[in-house]
């Protein structure tokens, strides 16, 4: 089991192979990190094909000792933020029917499917309604589990900053959210 | 003592436990069906067969932008300092000896430095953390404008300058310098062109900018009008008039995005 370091290594130096297994190790990652707010699978894949053309053309610049992780999420994250504000968008919410579609059903499925997915759309919701960097913050912390120092890295943030951002932005997904339970 | 010493969590394992704590807090609240977000299916096969496409047609054109950072910004500088060099070493402005040299200095520094900002923002890679709004927004225009306010700047110590502003007439004097400010920064378009591996949001804006900084050095150290109206018009506008002929030549260009689906 070759690390994510060695493989971009190996694909620096022209092995065909480690590209590939860098892709089937992080595509599916991506493609669940773009999927949230952007609606066509059309794009959030083309946007995975674009993060891996661009890893590939920045691969003299990368260093020995750097993690290769960050830097495909900073691409990938860079790229979604590019996108939504091309497109002059808010990140969109997926409708039932189409999370149900391109989604594998996750292996442990508990409690009540149905309302677990109604649950699942209501959050989502209300994390299209926060500002962009407090939902930047949160998506990262909750859903790629990343830890807060990790994401100052990749945002370019303090640390503080980071943690004030996913505070508030905690506190705005609950008063949505009861917002929503209300209504 | 020493049990009471190893119980004690470092800061590392303090940060870890309340990062844990708040996760633990916002799945209690909104569910743990988000921590559980399904994979997505995709035909993977096909997406990376249409980058491995790509990645050979782009070989076909040795891309330049595959170089190192350091060495697509060093050669993209390098192209608008040596067309600097050769003219101040072979044809620099007329009146070069009486210009004030604390001035020039100063001017070719400050149009330089921000030349180089705008390059650096350019070429940004994209593994970089995004850079911050304020300065994603201020630095294109902040460069626009920076000829401008220099051209308004007053040059005091001209009272003995042997060149006058007005030997010909304004209108022929300002299209010399546009056209001479356009040409010599063909080469850097280019380059930059080449280089860059993506078009970052607001492109042709950084790219007009960067453009009429580099155009405006280049006129600094060869064109000996000094009067204020013909700064004005046929150096300080060089950088809006890139940026208007990008924004027209823009969509004639290939595009470095690579649409796959689309």
């Amino acid at each position: 089991m070759y690390t994510d370091e060695e493989l971009m290594i190996a694909h620096r130096t022209g092995d065909p192979q480690a590209f590939r297994l860098l892709f089937d190790r992080y595509a599916p990652l991506l493609l669940r990190l773009m999927k949230r707010g952007i609606h066509r699978a059309s794009d959030a894949q083309d946007l995975v094909q674009q993060t891996f053309l661009q890893l590939h053309r920045a691969r003299h610049d990368y260093r020995v000792d750097a993690l290769l992780r960050p830097w495909l999420m900073t691409i990938a994250l860079n790229l979604k933020r590019e996108f939504l504000r091309r497109s002059q968008r808010r990140p969109e919410i997926l409708t039932p029917e189409f999370a149900t579609e391109s989604a594998v059903e996750p292996p442990h499925a508990p409690y009540d499917p149905v309302e677990q997915r109604q649950q699942a759309q209501r959050v989502r919701a209300a994390l299209t309604l926060l500002p962009d960097n407090q939902r930047e913050v949160i998506e990262l912390h909750w859903f790629e589990d990343m830890s807060f120092p990790e994401i100052a890295d990749l945002l370019n943030a303090s640390l503080s900053a980071v943690k004030v951002r996913a505070h508030r932005g905690y506190k705005l997904l609950k008063e949505h959210l009861a917002d929503t339970a209300s209504s | 003592m020493k049990e009471k010493r190893s119980s004690k969590p470092t800061p590392s394992q303090q940060q870890h436990t309340q990062e844990g704590s708040l996760r633990e807090q916002w799945e209690q609240e909104c569910g743990p069906v988000l921590a559980q977000d399904p994979i997505p299916t995709a035909d993977f096969d096909r997406m990376f067969r249409q980058i491995e496409t790509t990645i050979q047609q782009e070989q076909t054109h040795s891309p330049w932008y595959e170089w190192g950072t350091h060495k697509r910004y060093m050669a993209t500088l390098s192209v608008v300092l040596v067309l600097a060099g050769l003219i101040l070493l072979f044809r620099p402005r007329a009146d070069l000896h009486l210009y004030p040299t604390y001035r020039m200095i100063f001017i070719v520094c400050l149009l330089g430095i921000f030349f180089a900002f705008h390059v650096w923002y350019l070429l940004r890679p994209l593994y970089k953390p995004a850079p911050s709004w304020l300065a994603q927004h201020l630095l294109p225009w902040f460069g626009l404008f920076l000829p401008l306010i220099l051209a308004l700047w007053p040059l005091a110590s001209h009272t003995t300058h042997s060149h006058s502003p007005h030997t010909s007439s304004i209108l022929k004097e300002t299209v010399v310098c546009l056209v001479l400010g356009c040409v010599s920064t063909a080469p850097f378009f280019w380059f930059s062109y080449r280089m860059a591996r993506h078009q970052p949001i607001g492109y042709l804006l950084l790219s007009g900018a960067a453009g009429g900084l580099a155009g405006n050095l280049i006129l600094q150290l060869f064109c000996p009008k000094f009067g204020t109206v013909h700064l004005v018009l046929g150096h300080a506008t060089l950088g809006f008039l890139l940026w208007l002929i990008l924004s027209i030549l823009h969509k004639r260009l290939p595009n470095r995005h690579s649409h796959f689906l689309s």
